[in-house]
């Protein structure tokens, strides 16, 4: 069995879930759970998570030692353990969330035209596309689960796709946003970057996100 | 018409009770009838900048909970007539208020009074929330630095959705000298990202910290520029269209020479 099969994050739209494998020796299980937080190296630190322990039988020591480990050595919250038969649930809940063709989600919906700024603390999440026409400040996130284009300055967060779908994009008037993503992609502004000079649109090429200036023709 | 103003900024440190003395001050000056308020329930601050601390006979807390009347609390200021403070409790925290107390209690001093000012505390917790229930305007005090323009920003999205809209901006602690050097954030990069109206500019002044100190409003010292600064401020909120002050501390031979030519 592949290592990375062990122990998975997933993200899902009702939150992070971690999926544990319910078939490895549950010491195994351990040793890969600290291996992939270490390798990690603190990146879901004050990340909630829902845990998912598939079909195995806990003792209750084993749910206090994997919540130790979750929560005391590598800063996690857990938010709750998922129970056995609420398995199947999610599951399909998972599958709805991520269509096949996920394009099709968004444009089912229709776009939401916000006519302000977004200020430090303040989000905005759609299902469809979101046309703000305002700035983006340091602090504020926009969620959408198709397009997003912000006619202003973009320094917050922005996140595209937020059910999977990679063709999602961003475009700004100015984009400087402090993180970006796509459907399940992190791209972090790389520090001491130069301010955008033009309007520029960010899309998934080859699994990575590409920023280049917005060729609106 | 009487008004109540909020000085708020979300992080602290930043001046908002030296803000208050001095626009306070200021507006006494002008002749007009002044009451502070400290909102600051368990730090209370205001009183000290005042030099009014030995004065507090009731507070704040006394007047909303029934065991003195609301002039019996206020407290005459040494110097100005027409200037009134009314103390924060120190022994109590911010939940022994309600914004619905607050509301109340400011309507009860603006029969009184030209101006209320309400010195908020830091943090956008319940003593955030009982300082701007009873206002009608805000002041936002930040300095020029990247966290306090952040929390400025997130201050102003609450004011927003507490339906106080058009709160104005002074900058206070500005260093020229860095600002052109290029060290310091500038008036126009934090106008970018706050987008609201600006009210005015305190350049950084040792005179500030003396005067805290002793407990008079630097507004009184007519020699520092942070108290020309203030004047200005209080001049902008009566309703006068005063111009920003140069904040060159020295004009050099060769930029009057320019100037003079006008390059």
């Amino acid at each position: 069995m592949k290592q990375d099969d062990v122990v998975v994050f997933k993200g899902t739209a009702k939150g992070l879930q971690l999926v544990l494998n319910d078939k490895i020796h549950y010491t195994l299980l351990l040793k890969r759970l600290r291996d992939k937080l270490k390798e990690t190296a603190g990146f879901f630190r004050g990340a909630k998570v829902i845990v998912h322990p598939g079909n195995r039988e806990l003792q209750p020591a084993h749910y206090l030692e994997l919540s130790d480990i979750l929560q005391k050595e590598y800063g996690l919250i857990l938010l709750r353990w998922m129970a056995k038969g609420e398995q199947e649930a999610v599951k399909e809940q998972v599958d709805t969330v991520v269509p096949a063709s996920p394009a099709e989600i968004s444009r089912d919906r229709e776009p939401l035209i916000v006519t302000r700024t977004l200020r430090s603390g303040q989000q905005i999440t759609h299902d469809g596309s979101i046309l703000l026409l305002g700035d983006v400040n340091h602090g504020a996130s926009v969620m959408a689960g198709g397009d997003i284009i912000v006619l202003g300055v973009c320094r917050g967060a922005v996140h595209a796709g937020i059910h999977g779908n990679a063709k999602a994009w961003v475009a700004a008037h100015r984009l400087q946003p402090t993180q970006l993503r796509i459907a399940n992609v992190i791209a972090c502004a790389p520090d001491g970057a130069k301010p955008p000079v033009c309007p520029e649109i960010a899309r998934m090429r080859a699994g990575e996100v590409v920023i280049e200036p917005a060729n609106l023709r | 018409m009487s008004e109540v103003i909020v000085v708020t900024s979300g992080k602290g440190g930043v001046g908002k009770t030296t803000t208050t003395a001095n626009i306070g001050t200021g507006l006494a000056l002008a002749d007009k009838k002044v009451v502070l308020v400290d909102a600051d329930i368990g730090l209370r601050n205001l009183d000290v900048v005042m030099g009014l601390e030995n004065r507090i006979v009731y507070d704040l807390i006394d007047v909303t909970e029934g065991n003195c009347r609301l002039k019996q609390a206020l407290i005459r200021d040494k110097r100005y007539d027409k200037l009134f403070l009314l103390p924060a409790a120190q022994t109590r925290d911010k939940n022994a208020v309600s914004p619905e107390q607050m509301r109340q209690l400011c309507e009860e001093l603006q029969q009184d009074f030209d101006f209320v000012i309400i010195d908020c505390p830091a943090g956008i917790e319940q003593g955030f929330k009982n300082a701007i229930a009873g206002a009608d305007r805000a002041i936002i005090v930040t300095t020029p630095e990247v966290s306090a323009v952040r929390d400025a920003d997130r201050i102003i999205g609450l004011l927003e959705a507490a339906e106080m809209h058009n709160p104005k901006l002074v900058v206070n602690r500005i260093r020229p000298q860095m600002v052109k050097k290029g060290d310091m954030m500038d008036i126009d990069d934090m106008i970018d990202i706050l987008a609201i109206d600006l009210l005015g500019v305190v350049p950084e002044d040792e005179h500030i910290v003396v005067s805290t100190n002793r407990g008079e409003p630097a507004i009184c010292n007519e020699q520092s520029r942070a108290s020309q600064a203030y004047r200005n401020i209080v001049r902008r909120i009566l309703g006068e269209n005063v111009p920003l002050m140069s904040l060159e501390l020295e004009v050099g031979l060769v930029d009057r020479l320019k100037k003079f030519f006008g390059l």
